[in-house]
């Protein structure tokens, strides 16, 4: 049988399993902050939260990554890749939202087959999803909008159903699959279980009341683009680009190099971006783009952030 | 009488004195605050016509100060033909200062500026609030009486007004522009000078240099170096902040400690005898982290050392801009 039940207590008995095969990362609470890092203590592990604050996209795509190191001497330069892409990942408690960030982001990294991201997409390979149904989605969610669905499985290895007193947990993937067989001190789901699962799915679904309808969305910007709306919006926009920062599937990035004359030696670093910070410079290298045709691809993400992506 | 009442004395206030300047013509533009789209929210706007001053709104949840939208690394407000607008501006006590500031430092001309004051009565604290709500959803947001009423779907919480407004607001002593009357409507005072006693941070101060330090890193851990403190601070308006150099690099970028360190220490020196005390960096942090803290013991230091608070008139040049045969040299040996 595919489904199983897992105990609440049973948390820390799992990740102890896991754990020494995989590196573990899991939704804690910093400061007031839902974030997913990597779980030293399995009591730190929180399961009933809203959504993450610092989205899990920063365990594949961290905010800070060093691509390599080298060091220099009088002939050569010495690389040293820092990152060992063959570690297993974890991902544990990821909501379907963010199950669904990461296949937009592998979609990104390989550049419609043009050129492969080699470090993201193999470390994607390399990871595997626990994923948590969402019972009670915010009132500002509207995935059921964007092919979404609040307990959708799709993009998970294993999924887990908060039934109150226990976790429901079924293999979605084969991956998946041979990882619940392989915990073998799961007990058996009763029929009970699985339609409590299934209820609890219904109520989190009709409780999603914000639609927004996507299929018009190419037409009408055609036909309001210089709508005054956008003034409005943009006008009190102070251009932080937290909401960058913030976002699952945002995935502009800076290389930089940091080196340290002194010894020799350095790393090239990639690390998260937005084009808000220099908004003045990128209104001036709009004007220059538009002046000489290059290809300017506006995206639109939620209903109200407009960014601008300069390729 | 309650804040509740207050607010709404505020916010007639402003609608009048808004729909006054636009009908006469004397400014083009009003830059208020308008109802939140989300709870403990609101969002700053800008107003061209008379009929819309009706989205005018106090509310206590107003955290922006809105002198940032003068700061010159804002798209400036133009008519068609490139000519500087005439802007009123919805002035609390801090906004007031900051526009002050803006001026001595000759980044605004207060001839083109009317500000509204009003005695603003407080700014809520929302990340304390959002840190003892949790992992709750907040729905609606309310003040009733002397209260802030906080609802959920299927909960409720009180929280007392003068406990959950800023640090900051608490001890606050400009709560309306300091202005002359030329380019100020409303409430306005004038301040020669105020006494604060910085009682607000007096636990840190007592705190020993390590104790500082382990303090200093444990708050500044969740930082993403997102920014948004500068981004909201009205007078951080360099055209390219130091952070954004990269020709060369002159500080490191990264989320190791060492770097948002850096950041949150350069920028606060830069605010040395600058900064407003509005909080406004505080309230947009997306992750809870009160600053304040390190800009109020700035502003103790100016105050001690050069008798200076920043922005309480356009005239008065400040300390870090100016320099006396008199000033004391001393602390440049001390170790506090």
């Amino acid at each position: 049988m595919d489904q199983k039940i897992l105990k609440k207590d049973q948390i820390g008995k799992l990740y102890n399993e896991l754990v020494g095969e995989y590196d573990f990362y899991a939704p804690i609470n910093k400061k007031g902050n839902i974030a997913f890092e990597k779980i030293e203590n399995p009591e730190d592990i929180i399961l009933d939260y809203l959504n993450s604050k610092i989205p899990p996209k920063s365990v594949l795509f961290p905010q800070n990554e060093v691509l390599f190191e080298y060091t220099l001497d009088e002939k050569d330069v010495e690389i040293t890749d820092r990152q060992n892409l063959e570690q297993k990942i974890l991902i544990f408690g990821v909501r379907p939202c963010d199950a669904y960030s990461f296949e937009l982001m592998a979609n990104f990294f390989s550049f419609h087959g043009d050129w492969k991201d080699e470090i993201y997409l193999k470390k994607k390979e390399n990871t595997t999803l626990i994923g948590i149904g969402c019972n009670n989605p915010r009132t500002t969610c509207f995935c059921t909008s964007v092919n979404g669905n609040p307990f959708n499985k799709e993009n998970m290895d294993v999924f887990l159903t908060d039934l109150g007193e226990t976790y429901l947990v079924e293999g979605i993937s084969d991956k998946g699959k041979k990882m619940v067989q392989k915990l073998s001190w799961l007990s058996d789901a009763s029929k009970a279980d699985l339609k409590k699962a299934e209820e609890l799915a219904k109520i989190a679904e009709e409780s999603i009341t914000t639609k927004i309808d996507i299929d018009n969305v190419v037409k009408n910007l055609e036909t309001c683009f210089e709508h005054p709306v956008w003034d409005e919006i943009s006008e009190a926009c102070i251009g932080c680009g937290s909401c960058a920062y913030l976002c699952p599937t945002c995935t502009c990035f800076d290389v930089i190099d940091e080196t340290d004359q002194y010894n020799n030696r350095g790393r090239r670093i990639r690390i998260w971006d937005h084009v808000f910070i220099q908004w003045k410079q990128v209104v001036i290298i709009l004007e220059i783009l538009k002046s000489n045709v290059v290809e300017i691809e506006l995206c639109i993400s939620s209903a109200t952030i407009l960014q601008i992506m300069v390729y | 009488m309650g804040i509740e009442t207050d607010n709404k004395e505020i916010t007639n206030l402003l609608r009048e004195n808004a729909k006054k300047l636009l009908s006469e013509n004397q400014v083009d533009v009003v830059i208020g605050y308008s109802q939140g789209t989300i709870p403990l929210s609101s969002t700053p706007i800008i107003i061209r016509q008379e009929e819309d001053v009706d989205k005018l709104i106090w509310n206590n949840l107003c955290y922006m100060n809105l002198a940032r939208y003068l700061a010159p690394l804002m798209p400036q407000l133009c008519d068609s033909e490139g000519n500087s607008l005439k802007i009123g501006i919805v002035a609390k006590g801090c906004v007031g200062r900051a526009i002050n500031l803006l001026a001595v430092e000759k980044q605004v001309n207060l001839d083109m500026i009317k500000m509204i004051g009003f005695n603003c009565n407080g700014i809520v604290n929302r990340s304390k609030i959002d840190l003892e709500i949790g992992e709750k959803e907040i729905l609606d947001v309310s003040i009733v009486g002397d209260d802030i009423i906080v609802k959920g779907k299927d909960w409720e919480k009180k929280f007392p007004f003068d406990q959950y407004i800023n640090e900051l607001c608490k001890v606050c002593q400009v709560k309306s522009p300091s202005a002359t009357d030329a380019n100020c409507i409303g409430e306005c005072q004038e301040l020669e000078s105020i006494h604060d006693e910085f009682s607000d941070i007096a636990e840190f101060e007592a705190k020993s240099a390590r104790e500082k330090w382990d303090y200093i890193k444990d708050i500044l851990q969740v930082c993403t170096l997102c920014y948004s403190c500068r981004q909201a601070c009205p007078v951080c308006y360099c055209n390219l902040c130091f952070v954004d150099q990269n020709m060369p690099i002159w500080f490191g970028k990264t989320t190791e400690y060492q770097d948002i360190f850096t950041f949150h220490l350069i920028r606060a020196q830069h605010l040395a005898g600058r900064c407003v005390a509005c909080g406004a960096c505080s309230s947009v942090c997306p992750v809870g982290i009160d600053l304040n803290f390190i800009t109020r013991k700035l502003e103790k230091i100016t105050k001690e050392r050069f008798d200076y608070t920043s922005g309480l008139n356009a005239e008065t040049i400040p300390p870090m801009m100016d320099f006396e045969m008199e000033d004391e040299e001393g602390f440049m040996l001390e170790e506090d």
